[in-house]
């Protein structure tokens, strides 16, 4: 026992001097910390505290546009804290911007699902509470805004007439990519109708290549297909006005065309995507479509980097999944902002924060940051530079329409089978209980009334 | 006591069964993080042909472990040693009933175990104290610590267990050579609860060492970060790096094994202490 | 009596005390008792927002609204998790205990063994298990397809409360069968002895001398699995995050807490449940084993 005590004394002692020498460029005290770093000439730093999730090609370029900042401006410091994505990161920045933690930080998609007035009781977003309660920077006057696109800005970073958030980025997310050289060996063509699609992946199917990957275990990635049928499918091709229609009760969950989304994403799932698609997790996704192992890979544009840089001599293409047997009605693409930066107004370095999104704002900067993550640029005359975006996707962008998660409003404590504004096909059969597209639907419906507000 | 052939034959196939189960996964994690990622890659659970030992040293810098693990070993031991003090100084005086209303007290510590889940008036508490007392705070090392001691629950409620079974006329004895309360309880008492003790470090230490919610919430500066963050490094963008995270599983499980096994020997006549004496 | 001192000296137990009683009011039964009194109110997370009681509204709002059928789907879920990790890992531990307790060769080493996932933790057991559940490659799956079958383990709604339960049994058995070894090895031998000359058969000799001589481990074991298993989430939140139908009541406090909307007063209303809730079952653990420890 005696030998026990002196080894944790000696471990205690240890702890604390690392501790404290840490301390020296560490938090543990209160002030909002000057900051002495070894390798810095000398002079005080004023931190920027921001935080990310993690994915590695937008953190690699964050952080080199980080270092650009603080080499143009010596007296500040970026920490950039990355978290896990999703709902890791979103529990960071709420617990954070509650403490007062945070200077800048991106929210996962632009500004949505603010209540209108015909969506009564509908659940307040975080960002419009934080708003509301002064947590978030007015950024109205502030001259960098201008860089940006007028029309993005108003979609997705205005609130009240006022601008409180500017969106990094816009990307597309309804479409597959595809293997060229395994389309070429079965002589397949990008298919425009539904029709055309079964038959592609019959044909791959018959020539034992699996036709699809998707990444079930963590349950959005099953969404972005479905983007695209919602978007071709629900009310004729107008998902606004189905939207609108639920809420006021002339749409319904179980109409035929709702049913119909669900039915063909079921057979999607069951019939051409890879077995034990509902174990697959979302980070390791790329890897079964980079390496050969299937022909198609639903997934967002912002892979593409992630896809090039796990198999350098893939050649890969998108499209957007073709929902209905009409050609000109599947030609577009569904997507949303992403990554929109709102600095905190209580934060301990505001000042610093909006200095940094000055820095950001500049067309040149901005053509590092939107080139590595893979987004379509919301700046006029920055281009992508990438041949991916250029040709496989813009050609679709002209008639580019927001996401159903994006324009959809949930009532306020809505059932598991609506939760996170999607429709959740991973409930059907056979991961999940329910052995038909109808079924869902119904229990769907129950629930979206069951949330109805009293009266 | 003997026992049939059969019937011993049967215990060991038994146990070793069991082993099996428990032993398996170890040995493959084991045996993965010695792998390159493109072996694995290709036969993920064959026995590893190419030793890559360097996989260490790159979960090592990519964890960035050796900045997280001093927090840890900070966290772990500050947050053991306060436990076992402040449990001890609450047993003693309870268990003997040196203290009025020493059978409510004892209600009320060992109501810790089942309380409400204070989870959402912590985090207040924790963001009040970083404007008033910024020390012992949300985001600092001190205040998580001192989240992370008890001197309730489950140790102390050990310490009375063993407490009682050590004879009141120690105390008498010891105060007539003129030993006061706090060297009694320091010198004397602690010597002779090893086994409780033991159990409670352990305990304490596994909770704290392994913590993965309460830093999330409470440290959140790099420089606070604790060695489960290191794990997380490896989620990475072409899948999981299973032969860096086996090794990272290694880094973070080494620590605690070690100390397991300096101090098992007391373990299991500690574990028992508080069940039958209380 | 008090031997240390009279006059002053006597008042230094009740000073000493004062840390223990201020480390625990402050930062774990303070908190509670605000837990639950913010179950009343629509406190937020927003900071500088007033807040109002609002009396039982949070708690009809869990148990009256849209998605009130899955309230009372993670407290039946809870209670069958409780359910089958009590028995279970009671059952395994206390047969292991026996066997080891035999004195087979090597039993420290069994000992270790059986006791070192405890010592891994939530964090490193759960990712083990993730591996070794990887459905694509990894070692249990390949075990499955020898016998022509598959799963997705933690992708799987079907499956994946089961796995979360087995890796909480793996996980804790060890200690559960530490604290009944530990009963075991405080029975005398001669008790056994006398059996034997009667001629007792060994079930017998567990049933009537064992079992009872055991009784205030078997106590402890089960209050320690009933409670943990009911507040039991980390495991959830590293293996499947909830997804999957896999959430507890305890997932859905942490959940709804950090993770829900800003609302607090919910949260704070579920964790009451689930300690009125814990309350009840240890109430009447309590009453039912002291009754067999009193009975034997």
């Amino acid at each position: 026992m005696k030998r026990l005590s002196i080894m944790l004394c000696i471990v205690l002692m240890f702890a604390m001097s690392a501790c404290s020498s840490s301390n020296t460029n560490g938090q543990a005290t209160p002030e909002p910390k000057t900051e002495t770093d070894k390798n810095e000439p000398s002079g005080e730093k004023k931190v920027i505290k921001m935080l990310h999730w993690k994915q590695d090609n937008i953190n690699k370029v964050i952080e080199s546009i980080n270092k650009q900042f603080e080499e143009k401006y010596p007296e500040y410091k970026v920490e950039y804290t990355t978290t896990a994505p999703d709902e890791e990161y979103k529990q960071a920045m709420r617990s954070r911007i509650t403490a007062g933690d945070l200077d800048i930080f991106p929210d996962l998609s632009g500004m949505r699902l603010s209540p209108k007035d015909w969506t009564p009781g509908a659940k307040v977003p975080d960002w419009q509470q934080w708003i509301d309660a002064g947590l978030i920077a007015d950024l109205s006057n502030e001259a960098f805004v201008k860089n940006w696109n007028a029309n993005d800005i108003a979609q997705a970073g205005t609130y009240k007439g006022k601008v409180y958030a500017i969106p990094a980025g816009k990307v597309a997310m309804s479409g597959l990519f595809y293997n060229k050289e395994i389309f070429a060996k079965y002589n397949l063509q990008v298919p425009k109708t539904w029709t055309e699609f079964v038959n592609v992946s019959e044909t791959l199917k018959k020539n034992g290549v699996i036709p699809i990957a998707m990444a079930g275990k963590d349950i959005w990635p099953l969404k972005l297909p479905v983007f695209s049928l919602q978007a071709q499918i629900l009310a004729g091709g107008d998902q606004s006005k189905w939207i609108e229609g639920v809420w006021k009760g002339t749409a319904k969950f179980n109409d035929p065309d709702a049913v119909e989304v669900l039915e063909k994403m079921k057979t999607i799932q069951d019939n051409y995507t890879i077995d034990g698609f509902m174990g697959i997790s979302y980070n390791t996704l790329p890897s079964y479509f980079a390496s050969g192992k299937v022909a198609m890979m639903p997934n967002g544009v912002w892979e593409a980097p992630t896809v090039a840089a796990a198999n350098p001599n893939l050649k890969f293409g998108y499209f957007p999944l073709p929902g209905t047997e009409d050609p000109a009605k599947n030609n577009f693409l569904v997507g949303k902002y992403d990554m929109t930066w709102y600095v905190a107004e209580k934060g301990p370095n505001k000042e610093g924060a909006l200095k940094w999104l000055v820095f950001f704002s500049q067309p040149e900067i901005y053509q590092q940051f939107v080139q590595a993550a893979g987004f379509l640029p919301t700046m006029d005359n920055v281009k992508t530079n990438s041949a991916f975006l250029d040709n496989e996707v813009m050609p679709y962008m002209d008639r580019f329409q927001l996401a159903y998660e994006i324009l959809m409003i949930n009532r306020e404590n809505v059932g598991e089978h609506l939760a996170a504004e999607g429709v959740h096909t991973e409930f059907l059969a056979p991961g999940g209980p329910f052995r038909s597209a109808k079924e869902l639907a119904d229990v769907q419906q129950k629930e979206w009334e069951a949330a109805a507000p009293e009266k | 006591m003997q026992d049939s052939k059969i019937s011993q034959f049967l215990s060991y196939t038994l146990i070793l069964l069991l082993v099996v189960v428990y032993v398996l996964p170890l040995l493959i994690v084991f045996n993965v993080s010695f792998k390159s990622f493109e072996e694995y890659l290709l036969n993920p659970m064959g026995i590893v042909t190419d030793i890559q030992l360097s996989n260490y040293v790159e979960a090592w810098n990519q964890g960035k472990f050796s900045r997280y693990f001093w927090n840890s070993i900070l966290y772990t031991s500050a947050s053991t040693i306060i436990t076992v003090i402040i449990s001890l100084l609450a047993a003693f005086p309870v268990a003997r009933g040196y203290v009025k209303w020493a059978g409510f007290l004892y209600l009320f510590f060992i109501m810790a175990q089942f309380l409400p889940n204070p989870l959402v008036a912590q985090f207040k508490l924790m963001l009040s104290l970083k404007e008033h007392m910024p020390l012992i705070g949300y985001d600092s090392k001190l205040g998580y610590i001192l989240l992370k001691a008890t001197g309730t629950g489950v140790v102390f409620m050990m310490f009375v267990g063993h407490i009682k079974s050590i004879s009141r006329e120690l105390d008498e004895a010891a105060s007539i050579d003129g030993c006061g309360y706090v060297r009694y309880l320091f010198q004397i008492l602690f010597p002779l609860m090893k086994p409780v003790i033991a159990t409670g470090v352990i305990l304490t230490a596994i909770g704290t060492w392994n913590d993965f919610v309460g830093p999330l919430l409470y440290l959140t500066s790099p420089e606070n970060f604790p060695i489960t963050t290191g794990l997380k490094e490896f989620r990475g963008q072409y899948g999981n790096n299973w032969p860096l995270l086996a090794c990272g599983i290694s880094i973070v499980a080494a620590p605690l094994i070690g100390l397991y096994v300096l101090i098992q020997r007391y373990i299991i006549s500690g574990a028992m202490a508080g069940a039958v004496k209380s | 009596m008090y031997p240390f001192g009279q006059g002053p000296a006597r008042y230094l137990p009740y000073l000493l005390l004062l840390l223990p009683l201020a480390q625990y009011v402050i930062f774990y039964a303070g908190p509670s008792l605000f837990t639950v009194i913010y179950s009343f109110t629509d406190i937020t997370n927003v900071p500088g927002k007033d807040y109002h009681f609002v009396g039982l509204d949070n708690y009809r709002d869990l148990f009256f609204s849209g998605n009130a059928s899955e309230r009372w789907d993670s407290i039946g879920r809870t209670l069958y998790f409780t359910l089958v990790v009590t028995v279970v890992q009671n059952g395994v531990a206390l047969l292991v205990a026996v066997l080891i307790n035999k004195r087979l060769r090597g039993d420290t080493f069994f000992r270790a063994v059986f006791f070192l996932p405890v010592v891994l933790g939530v964090a490193v057991v759960s990712l083990i298990w993730t591996m070794m559940f990887d459905p694509v490659g990894g070692p249990v799956n390949q075990i499955y397809q020898l016998f022509g079958y598959s799963d997705t383990f933690f992708g799987s709604f079907e499956h994946a409360f089961e796995y979360i339960i087995f890796v909480q049994i793996w996980m804790y058995m060890g200690y559960s069968m530490l604290i009944f070894l530990a009963g075991l090895q405080s029975v005398p031998k001669e008790l056994y002895e006398a059996g034997y000359i009667d001629g007792t058969t060994s079930w017998k000799a567990f049933r009537h001398i064992t079992f009872p001589m055991i009784a205030p481990a078997f106590t402890v074991n089960m209050l320690l699995s009933i409670i943990g298993a009911m507040q039991t989430f980390d495991i959830i939140v590293a293996t499947t995050d909830g997804g999957f139908n896999t959430r507890t009541m305890a997932y859905d406090v942490y959940k709804e807490t950090f993770r829900g909307s800003l609302e607090m007063g919910l949260p704070s209303a579920l964790s009451v449940i689930q300690f009125l809730f814990i309350l009840v079952f240890v109430v009447l653990a309590v009453h039912f084993l002291r009754k067999r420890e009193v009975e034997h």
